[in-house]
């Protein structure tokens, strides 16, 4: 397993041919209190860069975008009722998983990631 | 021509000074001179008398009628005293939108009354603050919940003012609009389930229907649901006192007018809309919504909430444009209802069926027979050929506003619980001689 | 503070007799399951408890409101009393033409004064906020374009606009293309050029802008958007700053919305009614919704533009806003009108002038309103321009508009009108040096503020989280 970041500061934890998607804990920071996850639905497609979902705080909606290009099979249903989590424990918390139709392209691993909020 | 400008020219010119300007135009420097007006094009000023003088005189060339058994979407019933003395308090009237917590709890809290009461009148779970209107909240609706692309179905026994609505707002969303046609107003369920096909998203009627006849909710409902459609009900709340309310029919989403409940006449405005839903909705429903929390001290607390739906937070990706409500028209209805209460409200809603029940049956005993069975509310629709416009003539000579001309051969009649036996006969009286 | 259902029962007044018809004729049951469940209190419990709550209300008649944006101006009383006459209230808008001479005079002298003061030449009342007027006259452009066989699809809008302007955009069925603002904070010309194709509808340009400054170079911009094909709107929002000083026919703009409730002085109410009246050039009056009121000889009439874009609201409008409105521009008159701007101007420069050094803005001179940043006090303190605020309230005055515009980090902005006194806006001056004093001294102690609320400050979180949107049962 490997853990890559995007630049609009998603994660995604690739195992085989699925990665798990989640926010970056800098990302959690600026968006503050995560009052509301809209869950996106397992069987939809997405593409690289695509928006995948949003999330809201009190005061804003942030689109989430997909790091990897594919099919979503597994939704963090969790949030629904704890989207505090995505605040709390943003590193450790999936919000989608997606089966991958091609290879990622273009994220960075940790190191470049943290070096690049410097 | 006082123009409310509290400064004095040493006012004037003392502030001029600190600012650094020697005259008022120079304040507007930046404003290219060709580009200046002259003063406009209108008398000059009044005072405070010259006003008061002016606006009673237009206000005495409109009529009022002592009587009125008109309603077709605006209804005259009684405003207890009560609704106008707390609407005229200086705090609620001169407020702006309560974006500072802290100071407009009292504005929030009679939202969030409001709220609660226009849930539990439309049987359904969460209410907003509030929309402009009945018709532009039933629009607001179908663009919630029908996509781009996607179908509502309506039928010919809906408002026409609602209907023109719907087609002025739909048409920019790329929405079509089936109307089914119907015998009197009133879609039936087996008519219903004969023409939803897989392609309708959403389905809107109003109880009761234009010309008052009452629907099936239940049965309307049970077939929308069948193919998975959404189900959006508007109408007049005060018909729920007596009649299943949406919630109770299965409605998604409950719109209409709050009119009835305590707000006057005025030439149609400023009414108010309600938008109600279910719990699993409110994130699709529009408008500002109050919320209940807490301090830090876990007082209980009222603030704006779910705000990232909305235009100032969202901008084009809003749910709606909608940037206001009509707070004071709330305000007046809750008053209402709260002086009124359950019992009040059922007598108002039960004196309105009976009044318009007699004058259906004294009418057709006058010649005047309705024009489509069925059981109603306080509408109803009578039937004389060639005589609509003498039997308008008529009752206006009688100080009465008579039921709505719907054509040559049809009136729309209401009846209020603010009709008395006696203008009952009067009307039924004068309509026989007219015909 | 007791919610209105939680008192304990009592008995309602009587406010009806019993139908006439009781006993004649009864009432079927309907099936109704679910019984209505409203309390049942006495008057007096009524009444104290929305006495209550007004004490937990704040209006202009409370203290000063230069919350910006917002033209928060004093609401004469003689406007309530107008529209307060039976005359007004209790007239039905199915009411035949012939017995509604005086609302239709005033409707019809309503929308004379309002296309004066806009230079345009025609106008409809019937929207009933400003939003909703947005909303119109992109109905009414979008119609124009068609009806010339094209269909333009996209909305230019600042950066800088109320959120409104992309909305209404987006929901009229457009696109909305963003475009940058300069250094000075105004449109950005070379910007506007790229953007300005034969797709574009129409710019929405508020003018002061939102930043409170004059668009020195509108003309400009008119003729970039207008020799691409397009069309300027006029977002009415900050009008009281140059009504009867420029008008908006004048500086190019083909149709215009006014707030009623802004800028001639209609009360906010808490948040509505409004009203949105739309002005258009004569050349877009065919597209105005319907009803609108004209007059032919000595008569009104309501009439249906020929190529109207149908209707956007029942009847006619905010009706009891437009009498508000009315008596408001016959007390004003001629002189009244620009004088008023010119004194909300002069009021927002002298408050911004005293405050200046602490509450920084743009350099120069400001319109009705000016936008201070309080970035620095942030780096320096971690006061926020929400804590300010927040602080004003335990002054009486009402905070400025806050974190808007966007385009400004921790903006607050100032909008005092001209009926402000003097006095008045020296106390809100001085109230604002002593809360940056504590600032730069106990920037700690602004957690706690404010103080003298019935409510400290409300978890929002929790609010957005749990959705307890009704009372509970």
């Amino acid at each position: 397993m490997a853990k890559f970041y995007s630049k609009t500061h998603e994660w995604a934890l690739i195992d085989g041919n699925v990665a798990a998607i989640g926010i970056s804990e800098y990302a959690a920071k600026e968006l503050g209190d995560v009052v509301y996850v809209e869950l996106p639905e397992t069987g939809q497609t997405v593409a690289a860069g695509g928006e995948l979902t949003e999330v809201e705080s009190v005061k804003a909606a942030s689109p989430i975008y997909s790091p990897v290009a594919g099919k979503i099979i597994e939704v963090n249903a969790a949030l629904e009722d704890a989207p505090e989590t995505l605040s709390s424990d943003p590193e450790n918390t999936f919000i989608c998983k997606i089966e991958m139709s091609a290879a990622p392209e273009g994220l960075m691993t940790e190191a470049e990631y943290l070096a690049s909020l410097k | 021509m006082g123009a409310y400008i509290p400064h004095s020219a040493k006012d004037v010119e003392e502030m001029l000074a600190v600012i650094g300007v020697s005259n008022l135009d120079a304040l507007y420097a930046d404003i290219d001179d060709e580009l200046k007006c002259a003063a406009p094009d209108l008398p000059p000023g009044m005072s405070e008398s010259e006003v008061r003088r002016k606006m009673k005189e237009l206000a005495a060339k409109n009529r009022v009628y002592p009587t009125v058994m008109r309603g077709a979407g605006a209804y005259r019933h009684y405003i207890p005293e009560i609704v106008d003395n707390v609407v005229s308090r200086p705090s609620f009237l001169t407020a702006y939108t309560p974006y500072q917590a802290e100071m407009s709890q009292g504005v929030l809290q009679a939202i969030f009354e409001y709220q609660t009461y226009m849930a539990r009148i439309t049987g359904m779970e969460v209410a907003n603050a509030s929309m402009y209107s009945g018709a532009t909240a039933a629009a607001e609706a179908v663009m919630q919940l029908v996509r781009p692309g996607g179908k509502l179905l309506t039928s010919d026994g809906i408002r026409p003012d609602t209907m023109e609505v719907l087609k002025t707002y739909l048409s920019s969303k790329n929405i079509d609009i089936v109307v089914l046609k119907t015998e009197n107003g009133v879609l039936e369920p087996e008519t219903l389930q004969n023409a939803l096909t897989s392609d309708i998203s959403a389905v809107y009627v109003e109880q009761p229907a234009y010309f008052g006849g009452i629907l099936d909710l239940q049965g309307i409902g049970a077939v929308v649901k069948a193919i998975g459609a959404k189900y959006i009900v508007g109408g007049n709340p005060l018909a729920y006192a007596l009649l299943p309310s949406p919630g109770e029919a299965g409605a998604d989403v409950a719109v209409g007018d709050a009119q009835p409940f305590g707000i006057p006449l005025s030439l149609g405005g400023a009414y108010v809309g309600y938008y109600a839903t279910k719990k699993s909705l409110v994130r699709k429903m529009p408008g500002r919504i109050v919320g209940r929390t807490s301090d830090s001290t876990g007082r209980r607390a009222f603030a704006l909430t779910l705000q990232p739906r909305e235009q100032h937070i969202k901008r084009e990706r809003a749910l709606s444009n909608i940037c206001s409500n009509q707070a004071l028209q709330a305000l007046r209805v809750a008053v209402y209802l709260a002086a009124t209460g359950a019992s009040g409200l059922e007598k108002v809603a039960r004196s309105c069926y009976l009044n318009a029940h007699y004058a259906a049956e004294r009418f057709e005993r006058a010649g005047m027979k309705r024009a489509y069975p069925g059981e109603f509310f306080n509408e109803f629709v009578t039937y004389t050929p060639g005589k609509s416009a003498a039997i308008e003539e008529a009752l206006g000579n009688e100080g009465i506003l008579s039921g709505l001309r719907l054509d040559e051969d049809r009136m729309l009649w209401c009846f209020t619980e603010l009709n008395t036996i006696d203008e009952i006969e009067r009307a039924a009286g004068a309509a026989e001689e007219a015909i | 503070m007791k919610l209105i259902f939680e008192y304990a029962p009592s008995k309602a007044n009587d406010y009806i007799p019993a139908s006439g018809a009781e006993g004649k004729i009864s009432v079927p049951d309907f099936g109704k399951e679910i019984k209505l469940e409203l309390p049942e209190l006495a008057e007096v419990v009524v009444a104290r408890h929305y006495a209550a709550l007004s004490r937990m209300a704040f209006g202009v008649d409370d203290g000063a409101y230069p919350l910006g944006s917002c033209t928060m101006k004093y609401n004469p009383k003689i406007n309530e009393y107008a529209a307060s006459l039976e005359g007004f209230t209790d007239i039905h808008p199915a009411e035949r033409a012939k017995d509604l001479g005086g609302a239709m005079e005033l409707m019809y002298g309503l929308g004379e004064a309002l296309k004066e003061i806009t230079g345009m030449d025609g106008v409809t009342l019937s929207p009933a906020a400003g939003a909703h007027g947005e909303y119109t006259a992109l109905r009414i452009i979008d119609a124009y374009h068609r009806s010339r066989g094209e269909q333009r699809k996209k909305i230019l809008v600042p950066d800088s606009a109320h959120g409104t302007n992309p909305a209404s955009a987006a929901i009229a069925g457009f696109e909305v293309v963003n475009v940058p603002s300069d250094s000075d904070h105004g449109v950005d010309i070379e910007a506007l050029k790229r953007l300005a194709d034969s797709d574009t509808a129409a710019l929405m340009l508020t003018n002061p802008t939102t930043l409170g400054l004059f668009e020195k170079n509108i003309s400009v911009i008119a003729n970039i958007v207008h020799g691409a094909g397009g069309l300027m709107y006029y977002d009415g929002a900050n009008l009281n700053a140059v009504m009867g000083v420029v008008r908006p026919g004048d500086m190019g703009f083909d149709a215009v919305h006014l707030n009623l409730h802004k800028t001639f002085s209609a009360p906010h109410g808490g948040g509505g009614p409004g009203a949105g009246p739309v002005g258009v050039k004569a050349f877009l009056k065919d597209f105005l919704p319907y009803p609108v009121v004209g007059r032919r000889g000595e008569e009104y009439v309501f009439e249906r533009p020929e190529k109207s874009i149908g209707k956007v609201n029942a009847f006619y409008g905010n009706f009891s806003v437009l009498i508000r409105a009315y008596a408001y521009i016959l007390s004003l008159g001629k002189e009244g009108i620009p004088l008023s701007a010119k004194t909300a101007v002069l009021n927002a420069n002298y408050l911004k002038a005293l405050i200046s050094a602490e509450y920084p803005s743009a350099p120069g001179l400001c319109m009705h309103e000016f936008v201070a940043s309080m970035e620095n006090l942030k780096r320096e303190t971690g006061v926020t321009a929400s804590d300010i605020a927040k602080a004003m309230i335990d002054k009486g005055i009402h905070p400025p508009t806050i974190y808007f515009p966007l385009t400004v980090h921790e903006a607050m902005m100032f909008e005092p009108t001209e009926t402000e006194t003097k006095e008045t806006l020296d106390y809100i001056a001085g109230s604002l040096k002593e809360i940056y004093a504590v600032a730069l001294k106990d920037p700690e102690a602004f957690k706690k503020f404010p103080l003298t609320t019935p409510v400290g400050r409300p978890d929002e979180v929790a609010a957005a989280k749990d959705m307890r949107l009704t009372a509970d049962m």
